[in-house]
């Protein structure tokens, strides 16, 4: 059974996430947290297959989350979710430890093969900024 | 069968209100606009039952699209859905014709709620939007914070320039010129009395607005 953590503050993102999750991977456990803090307690404390983090969270950012969840579980991948589309973003998320980036316009069509190559052990980064 | 129209410049942010709806009216017809102009395009080839709509977005607002709306087909109603906090935006939507105002965190709980509530042909307002309205009722102008006295592109131009935007970032954004950014600065400076960006920001912060 796939494991994934999500993490974005707003709720109506979180929804779009579980939503097409559950379509593409009917069987997941997914759970969900609303901030960098959260992210990092439950992404350290529990056995996750991928964690899937916003970048802007009010208080500990996607990046900083990213950084402690890496330090401490280097081997969990971290797919960052960004309204951001500029490549000094995606570069920042990839050169601070993330498996993928995808702008949150690209979700609905590339979350699940981005899932897939992250899990297979590669990294991802959405089409619109290859 | 319900014909919707979803305006909303971010793809996954239309998705689930496509998602939404689809759970609640599955024969319905909902069609998607990323911007105002498309959105005005779509009202004059279909009759909506309700049109849901983002505020901001590159280009026209959302509250001009609803301005639009409300001169050209007065009873199709809009919902205003916004990441903007009601207490900046609702009262401003509502003045202008809106049927409801729902911010984008509490979509997944109101949204089906606002959408009955308006198809019945009432308005959807929550409990604390009915206070602020109430409360606005009492006002005169001297009692108004300086934010609140602004037009609402006057707002929008205020609110980018308190998070560090230059008149050319705006006028891009809007697609309209450098002079007219400039003159609704002028404006927002005048009615705000201030006389920098800086004090701009400083009165944002302390107001909550950015």
């Amino acid at each position: 059974m796939l494991r994934i953590l999500i993490a974005d503050d707003h709720a109506i993102i979180r929804e779009v996430l579980v939503f097409i999750l559950l379509d593409k991977f009917p069987h997941a456990h997914i759970e969900q947290v609303t901030n960098g803090v959260d992210l990092v307690k439950k992404a350290l404390n529990g056995n996750w297959d991928i964690v899937l983090s916003d970048v802007s969270m009010p208080g500990m950012n996607g990046i900083e989350a990213l950084k402690l969840i890496k330090a401490n579980r280097p081997q969990l991948p971290v797919l960052m979710i960004s309204v951001q589309t500029e490549e000094q973003y995606c570069k920042a998320a990839i050169s601070a430890g993330a498996s993928g980036y995808l702008s949150k316009d690209s979700v609905p069509l590339e979350l699940e093969p981005a899932i897939k190559a992250i899990l297979k052990g590669g990294t991802y980064t959405c089409q619109s900024l290859s | 069968m319900l014909k919707f129209l979803i305006v909303d410049d971010h793809a996954v942010i239309r998705y689930g209100m496509v998602q939404l709806l689809l759970n609640e009216y599955p024969d319905a017809l909902i069609v998607e606009a990323n911007d105002v102009e498309l959105a005005i395009q779509k009202t004059t080839e279909t009759e909506f039952d309700i049109v849901i709509s983002d505020l901001t977005m590159p280009g026209r607002s959302g509250i001009e699209l609803l301005q639009y709306i409300k001169k050209q087909f007065p009873k199709m109603p809009v919902l205003i859905l916004s990441m903007e906090p009601e207490d900046l935006y609702a009262i401003r939507a509502l003045k202008a014709g809106a049927s409801g105002y729902i911010t984008k965190d509490k979509a997944t709980q109101e949204l089906i709620e606002a959408v009955k509530k308006i198809l019945q042909g009432r308005r959807y307002i929550t409990a604390s939007m009915a206070e602020k309205i109430a409360g606005e009722l009492e006002k005169n102008d001297d009692d108004r914070l300086a934010h609140e006295l602004l037009s609402d592109r006057e707002l929008e131009v205020f609110k980018l320039l308190a998070q560090g935007k230059t008149i050319s970032d705006i006028s891009g954004l809007f697609n309209i010129s450098v002079s007219t950014v400039s003159t609704y600065r002028a404006r927002v400076m005048i009615k705000m009395a201030l006389k920098t960006n800086v004090e701009l920001t400083r009165y944002a912060l302390s107001n909550n607005l950015i």
